[in-house]
Order: C-alpha cells, then structure tokens, then sequence
C-alpha cells in the first residue's frame, strides 16, 4: 500500500454526518444533473420521449455513488460544505438553461 | 491498484455493516429473482390448460369474435386474439372479465367454437403462483402495499449499491492475489471469504446492472413527478395527428384479425404476430401486435409490440417494436432487457437465473462470513458462548434465508392442488407461513444448530414439487414436457438440498481450536 500522503488517517469517525450529508444532498444533486440533462437533450414533461423515459434510471446510481463516496470526506462539515456548493453549481445552471429554453 | 490502507480499512467497515443491514433482504430479492425468470412456463405449469376450449383455425377468426361480442358486448375493450394457440395457450380467443390487477393474472374468459359452431366459453383465473413469486422479489420479501413496498426496496437498493462500491474498493488492492485463491482449509472463515470474495468478482457486472436498474424501478413515481415540474412540456408536433384522430372518432367497424395480420406483415416484413391485444383507454380503443422472437431484446418476457390502429390496420409506433425501434427507444428497451434478462433467449434467462441464485449465494456467504468472524471476535475476547448479537444475525441469517427456500418450495408444491392454480392470497399466505415458521425454529434453535434440520425440511418440500405434480398427471392423464421439466430440476435441487444437509461436516469442531492470529 502507498503511504498515507495526508496527515490523519481517514476512520469511520463523523460517519453520521458524512452520510447523512450524502443521502440529502445527494438526491438534490441527481436531481438537478437529470434536470439539466432532461433540458440539454430536450425531455419533455409529459414523458413520451426515450430521452424522458431513460433519464428515470439516472438519479438512482448517481445518489448511490454519492452516498458510497460521502465516507472519504475529511469531515462531516467537509462533506456538507463540498456537497452544497456543487448542488448550488448544478441548480444555477439548471435554472439558467430552463430560463434561457423556455 | 493501490489504494490506501485507511480507506480499504474504513472501505471494510461500511462493507460488512451495509451488508448486514441489507443481506436477508437481498437473498430473498435475487432468490425470488431467479425464478421470475421462469414466470411465464411456472404460471403456464400451474395454470390447467387442457380443459380450456381448443383453437379454432385462422379462418374462423372472426366468426369467433363478433359470436364472441353478441354474447358479451363488453369484451371487445379488452381481448386478445392468439395467432399462434399453443399447449400452454390454446384458446384462440381470451378476454378480461375483472379490473383487479394488484393480484396478477386477472380472472379471463376463454372462447372458442363448438363442432356446429356455436359459442363455447370457460372463465377462470390463470395461477397467480408465478406472479406472487415477482412481487415477491419486487417487494424484497416483505408483504408490503406497491407504495411503501416500493420505498423499502429502493433504500435496499441504495444500501446494495453502497455494498458494491464498498466492496469493490476492499477488492481491489488484493484482487489478483486473492481472486482464484479458494483455499478449503479447515478455518471456515477463510473458506467463505474467499468464496465470498470470486462469487463477488466473477458476477459482479451483473450486480452492477441489477443495482442500477433496481434504483430505477424503485424510485420510478417520485422520480416521474419530478420530471413532471422539471423537464419543458414539449412543442406540439402532435398537431396532424391529432387531426386524424378526430376523423377516426365516428363509429367504424373494427378491421377482421386476418386482415390486420396482413396489413402487419406488409409494414413490417420479417416479423410474424403473435397475438393481437385490444384495450381501451379512456374509451379510445387500441390494439398493440406483439410479436414473439425470444433471441430479440425486448421490454418484457412476453415479446416486444407494434401499436396498430384497430380500425385501418395502420403501424402507429415501432417504439417498442423490435428491429424497427429508434436508436434511444432500443437503449430505453435495453434497460428493461438488462434487468429482466430478456435478450438472447432462453440461454440467457438460465444464465440470470444461475446469477440471481449466485447473487443469493452471495450474500448468504456474506452473512456467514459475518458471523464467523464475529464469533472469532468473541472467542478472542473470553467469550465461552456467541454474543446476543451474534446469535441473533445466525438466527435471522438461517431462518429468513432457508425459510425463504422452504416458503417458495412449498408454495410450487402446493400449486397443482390449489384451486385455479393458486391465487395469490392462497401463495402468499402458505409463503408466510413456511416463513415464519422456519424463523421460528430458527430463533428457538439457534442458527448453527437448526440449519441442518431447515435445509432438510427445504429439501423435503422441494421434493414435493415432483410427487404433487405427478399425482396430478397421473389422475388427469395429462403429461406435458413442461410439467416433466419443471419435476426434473425440483427432483435435482430437492435431492442437493438433502445431500447438502446430510453431509458430514468436518469444519464446525475444529475452527474452534484455531489460534486467533489478528
């Protein structure tokens, strides 16, 4: 194994936070990234397009690799700090593009 | 592949924790699983078919139908016309007489012609016994609404999801080392690691698919509403259409099933229709053509379809046609495919079914491996007996997971004595009660001591299958290659089962003496 390059150990310490970090902003996250997906390949909300119908598979992976990965932040403040931003990346440019599409 | 020490170690942790948390609900999921594939031929074995009227030839198609819809008028909305009537369907003409779909196969009037002509007709309901097995593993084992159901299976999912990564990245330092590593050494721990560990491996790509799509189903009615308020409501290019089908609103008759065969197969040549569907939604009538090619991928096990206008003979969509599908419709039928293993035949469905009961394998390895090595944890720690906890996950571990083997024996046993085939109540309840029983002993017992006995017991009522089955060939006079099939493979597991059980076991006393290295 390499040799640790980081100060202190990751452990399970903060897991709660960490997790808990992952499952709520998580689901906000999947969703603003198939909201933004739904507009760039022009889903429609009455669902009859494949594109409509495929993005229904995408959210679930996407929560469940956040969740899985929320255990390497360094802390639980980390993880909450890391996850908002990216969530408020993601749900600007998603209101920009409904904004800019409608 | 390196990996750091502290994450494959923390990696560890969450691995063994998730997998505990989701492990008897999996094994039931995939155990299930494996024989939903299988839902068609086991509700067609359970279902009597010999005593439903016979096929009446293609010409006399419609002669059947409008004698069909004088006697009952309401039976156009929802019939179908089968092309192709074969040992396990061999009306030509079938209709839905109830709307209850929450139980499966609803209660259908057979049709066909007598020898002067006249109307025959024979309504029941096909066995429910295969349908209660999908809702089974849909509902992870647990006798839950379609609502809550749903909820629960999708934080299982989630938990699954969360093991796999873990437990990929625990592999992956060591993964050419340890892969093929199986070492039958007398220390079990090590023996249902390293099983553990190449089951994991070698289906891995499969458990991938599997998560991803179980999230997908799971999460399907929240998930659409939001696509409802995010997505943009599309541009009307509906606009002719919608035209056309103004002008299709004054009566017509319906078009002959020939005919529509024929318009079929001028559209799309190279495809040969199967049955013909009429529904009705919001009173607009309409008829979708599947068609049958097993080596196709397609959305469910009964075959992809054509929507065809009921009154012209028309195509309307190839959507979910095979062949003709646009390439995003073809990846949208592809996921379906993926999960419900319904492309490339029968080859494939065995294979799924040999991975789903791998992935129950999988996670009954997992549990053991759990609790060897808590038990190594406690010996270490002065403990003369296993912790509460301990005892407990053994309990839970043997009862829900050879209680679930035991229930759906049982219930394949009991279906060519129930009536119709088996409803669903009837399933569910005899699936219950082999369940909760088999905890029971299980929670008295102890799980070391009572899995010999409920491996036997499951063996047992396996074994039944065949010997009901039989009984029920023989007082009919009615021997199918299904039903020899089906007896075939339950006689083989049956007999494994007890031999698994019987076997000596050489492993038990001597983990014990082993030294605690770690």
């Amino acid at each position: 194994m390499s040799g640790t390059t980081q100060p202190k150990p990751l452990d399970g310490t903060g897991w709660i936070g960490k997790v808990l970090a992952g499952l709520i902003l998580g689901a906000t996250l999947a969703i603003g990234l198939m909201g933004i997906l739904g507009l760039l390949f022009h889903a429609d909300a009455q669902l009859k397009t494949a594109a409509s119908q495929i993005l229904r598979w995408f959210p679930g992976p996407v929560w469940g690799l956040v969740v899985a990965f929320s255990f390497l932040f360094r802390s639980p403040r980390h993880a909450w700090l890391t996850l908002v931003l990216v969530n408020a990346v993601v749900w600007v440019l998603f209101f920009l593009l409904h904004g800019v599409m409608a | 592949m390196k990996i750091r020490g502290d994450v494959v170690r923390l990696y560890r942790n969450v691995h063994s924790w998730v997998g505990i948390m989701a492990g008897l609900f999996l094994f039931i999921a995939f155990y299930a699983g494996g024989m939903t594939m299988f839902e068609l031929p086991l509700g067609n074995w359970a279902s009597r078919t010999a005593t439903l009227p016979a096929p009446v030839p293609a010409d006399r198609l419609s002669e059947l139908v409008q004698k069909a819809e004088t006697a009952d008028p309401s039976m156009i909305a929802n019939h179908t016309v089968v092309l192709h009537p074969d040992e396990t369907s061999p009306s030509s003409l079938m209709w839905v007489v109830s709307s209850d779909r929450d139980h499966g196969p609803a209660r259908t009037v057979y049709a066909g012609l007598a020898a002067d002509g006249t109307l025959v007709t024979q309504t029941r309901t096909p066995s429910q016994v295969g349908y209660f097995l999908n809702i089974l593993h849909q509902r992870i084992g647990l006798p839950l609404n379609r609502e809550y159901g749903r909820l629960i299976m999708g934080i299982v999912a989630l938990l699954y999801a969360v093991a796999l990564v873990s437990g990929t990245i625990v592999l992956l330092p060591s993964l050419v080392r340890n892969l093929f590593a199986v070492r039958l050494t007398e220390n079990l721990r090590r023996m249902w690691l390293d099983f553990h560990t190449l089951l994991g491996v070698c289906s891995l790509p499969f458990h991938i698919v599997m998560a991803a799509t179980a999230a997908g189903f799971a999460f399907h009615q929240p998930i659409m509403a939001l696509e409802k308020t995010l997505f943009l409501p599309a541009v009307s290019t509906h606009l002719p259409q919608k035209n056309h089908s103004h002008q299709g609103d004054r009566p017509q008759a319906l078009l002959e099933p020939l005919a529509i065969v024929d318009a079929f197969r001028k559209q799309v040549p190279g495809l040969e229709p199967d049955t013909l569907a009429y529904s009705s939604r919001g009173g607009k009538l309409s008829l979708h053509v599947t068609v049958q090619d097993a080596a196709q991928i397609s959305r469910r096990p009964d075959g992809g379809y054509g929507e065809v206008n009921p009154y012209t003979g028309r195509l309307i969509s190839t959507d979910f046609l095979p062949n003709h599908q646009k390439p995003a419709f073809q990846a949208l039928t592809l996921i379906y495919a993926l999960h419900f293993g319904t492309y490339g035949g029968w080859l494939i469905r065995w294979g799924y079914a040999v991975l789903g009961f791998g992935g129950a394998f999988l996670f009954y390895s997992g549990n053991q491996l759990w609790i060897s090595s808590r038990r190594r944890r406690d010996r270490s720690a002065g403990l003369a007996e296993d912790s509460f906890g301990t005892r407990c996950l053994s309990a839970l571990t043997t009862g829900c997971m050879i209680g679930c083997i035991s229930g759906v024996s049982a219930v394949l046993a009991a279906a060519p004595f129930l009536p119709e085939g088996g409803h669903y109540q009837a399933a569910e309840a005899l699936f219950y009660a082999v369940f909760f029983i088999c905890l029971t002993v299980a929670a008295c017992w102890g799980g070391t001591r009572s899995l010999r006995p409920l491996i036997t017991a499951a063996g047992v009522l396996t074994l039944l299958i065949p010997l009901t089955d039989m009984t029920r060939s023989l007082t009919s006079g009615e021997v199918t290659s299904l039903a020899a099939s089906v007896d075939g493979v339950a006689l083989v597991y049956g007999v494994v089962l007890i031999v698994l059980a019987l076997r000596k076991s050489p492993h038990r006393r001597t983990e014990i003496r082993i030294p605690v290295t770690s």
